[in-house]
């Protein structure tokens, strides 16, 4: 691989004596799409504007296909933004929107139609171009957003939560859409995002971040089974969580003690730390248990929620004071009703233990 | 149940009736003064009599066309209220666009600066700026005029242009700059479209106000400088006739033909009501 198409190396921005951006790296390759996850709050708008160029880098370094960005004022980054508001011209049409770009590049006319019709193409707009922005529906005003920004042949494309000023129900259907286009145009891209969802549907790598820094980097599905901190745990998908302390017995494996008591055969924790939690994905606890299962825990049903295909059980554990829900196929569990006492089992290789920080 | 959906429902007519009449009340006591000074302005005896009219000219108009210190005064008036409004709308216009991009803590007290003008007696502002130029050591009365009205109708064009940018996102321009453009262009293309109508109603307003002050302007003109405000008191004083009545529906029409511009421009709705591209 040539050198990566966006490479963050410790950037810290400060906003008076709050470190919004507190030495976060990151490095995505040419042509592929990083999706930086991370609650209101952690510094990942912050990072964006870092990178377009719309605030100044306190230290560390932003790498644009290979050249380093800080003498370069935003308007000669080629970085195409797409704003959670759009930010669409409103004084101007879907053409002219654009075609804004390329005319501040110097593109001639013909050349500046041509690339136009071809974008409104790819975003399946034709037809539309001589609408006013007003006149157009939030779904088709985000693929306007995205034609003008892809407009200029960006060297890297910013999208900030590109998905979450839309309903529920177009959300779902754009996702893919956003996602087949991002791939054929083949643009490193980074999404902002603090919708799971979201950066799972789109990106080929989730960046995690968390009170300025980057936690996690890997691939959705790695970061939701092997979550290496309580906040990535926690923070992407459901999970269940235990303090308590962890008891190395060699050969990769190991005994975890929670705080009530409970006792679960684990394996070892990927990443060394001073203390450890227990994290479960409630979808691992089994009804009653299988064979593998070598914890048990024994719980009274307190509730049964029908969904169709799936139930959650709302279930007590005896030892300690605490509710989990658990989902669980409907033909499995036809019987089990409130008031019933149940093993829970869930195997040593679906007990993480993880840092708790 | 019924009766209770009876007596809401006439409670309900009953708002509408009071509503309906307020409006018609309002209205009419607006446009029933001007009316017959309109109305007045055509009447042809030579003394103030009773309402209406018996027989109608244009004795007063003409009156008004041939006094010497009227036509002057409408033409120092008009190019007062001209130039007041331009250096006014580039002044408060810049200082808004400032004020507006601004992060800086002391925007409020800035803002309220630029404001004050508004809160500040006019007859102090006049006085004040009597002695302020002399002390600069202006004597031409219409400089002074033009500095006396430029400070009076700065906070107009500073808040009408506030106004027309509430609607526009910061973003826009930060768009345009991540398309290539350099702040400037930025500013031109994506900020000052979406300002227009404001700025262009602050200076519809400087204009208008400038045009009738009085105030200000008698502590600021002399006897050779005359606005046509200020000549028209001086001429009830000497000599009270219905030329008055002529000027006032000449200042009235003029008024209206600029609340039609201003229609025409922008749209009154946008002006007043809400900013024309706010969501």
């Amino acid at each position: 691989m040539s050198s990566p198409g966006l490479e963050l190396v410790n950037i810290v921005k400060h906003f008076g004596s709050h470190a919004a951006v507190d030495g976060a790296s990151l490095s995505v390759d040419s042509g592929e799409i990083v999706a930086l996850l991370g609650p209101s709050g952690c510094g990942k708008t912050t990072t964006l504007r870092l990178i377009a160029g719309f605030e100044r880098l306190d230290d560390g370094r932003i790498v644009v296909g290979g050249i380093d960005v800080a003498k370069v004022p935003p308007f000669r980054r080629h970085i195409g933004i797409v704003f959670q508001d759009y930010a669409l011209f409103p004084h101007m049409t879907a053409a002219q929107n654009i075609e804004y770009g390329m005319r501040q590049h110097g593109f001639g006319r013909p050349e500046r139609e041509e690339r136009r019709r071809d974008l409104l193409r790819l975003v399946r707009l034709d037809g539309l171009e001589h609408r006013s922005p007003a006149a157009l529906s939030g779904g088709q005003q985000q693929r306007v957003a995205l034609a003008r920004a892809l407009a200029i042949s960006p060297r890297l494309l910013l999208l900030d939560g590109p998905l979450s000023n839309l309903d529920a129900k177009l959300r779902e259907t754009l996702r893919g859409e956003l996602r087949d286009i991002l791939c054929s145009v083949g643009t490193t891209t980074l999404i902002v995002t603090h919708d799971q969802i979201e950066a799972i549907g789109i990106a080929h790598r989730i960046a995690l971040m968390n009170r300025g820094r980057i936690v996690q980097i890997g691939a959705p599905r790695e970061i939701y089974e092997a979550p290496t901190t309580r906040f990535a745990a926690q923070f992407v998908g459901q999970s269940l969580w235990f303090g308590g302390r962890f008891e190395h017995s060699g050969n990769d494996r190991g005994r975890f003690v929670s705080d009530e008591g409970l006792l679960f055969d684990t394996e070892s924790p990927v990443t060394s730390a001073s203390r450890y939690g227990l994290s479960i994905r409630p979808e691992h606890i089994h009804v009653p248990p299988r064979a593998a299962d070598a914890n048990r825990l024994a719980a009274v049903v307190e509730r049964v929620d029908f969904l169709g295909a799936e139930l959650i059980l709302r279930c007590r554990l005896d030892q300690g004071d605490r509710v989990i829900a658990i989902p669980v196929r409907a033909d499995e569990c036809i019987t089990i009703g409130a008031g019933d006492h149940v093993d829970l089992g869930v195997a040593p290789v679906h007990c993480r233990v993880v840092a708790d920080e | 149940m019924t009766s209770t959906a009876c007596a809401s429902v006439a409670g309900d007519r009953l708002a509408g009736f009071l509503v309906r009449f307020l409006l018609i009340a309002t209205v009419l006591f607006l446009v029933i003064p001007i009316a017959i000074s309109g109305i007045l302005s055509f009447d042809d005896r030579e003394f103030i009599g009773p309402f209406p009219p018996t027989a109608f000219s244009l004795r007063w108009y003409r009156s008004f066309f041939e006094n010497p210190s009227y036509i002057s005064g409408l033409f120092v008036s008009l190019r007062l209220a001209l130039l007041s409004a331009v250096i006014s709308t580039v002044v408060g216009a810049g200082a808004a666009f400032a004020l507006a991009e601004t992060r800086w803590r002391a925007r409020g007290l800035v803002e309220i600066l630029f404001l004050s003008p508004r809160f500040i007696p006019t007859v102090v502002i006049g006085f004040s700026m009597l002695g302020f130029a002399s002390a600069i050591h202006i004597f031409d009365a219409f400089t002074r005029l033009v500095m006396g009205h430029v400070v009076i109708t700065i906070p107009f064009t500073v808040r009408a242009t506030l106004a027309g940018l509430v609607g526009v996102r910061r973003g826009l321009s930060e768009a345009a700059i991540s398309l290539g453009a350099p702040p400037w262009r930025a500013f031109l293309d994506a900020t000052l479209p979406l300002a227009r109508t404001g700025i262009i109603a602050g200076a519809l307003m400087a204009f208008a106000l400038s045009f009738d002050e009085v105030a200000v302007s008698i502590f600021l003109t002399d006897a050779f400088t005359q606005t046509l405000p200020i000549a028209l008191v001086a001429e009830m004083r000497a000599n009270l006739n219905l030329t008055v009545a002529a000027v006032a529906t000449v200042f009235a029409i003029i008024a209206m033909l600029i609340v039609a511009v201003l229609d025409r421009v922008a749209g009154l709705d946008a002006i007043i009501g809400r900013g024309m591209y706010r969501e």
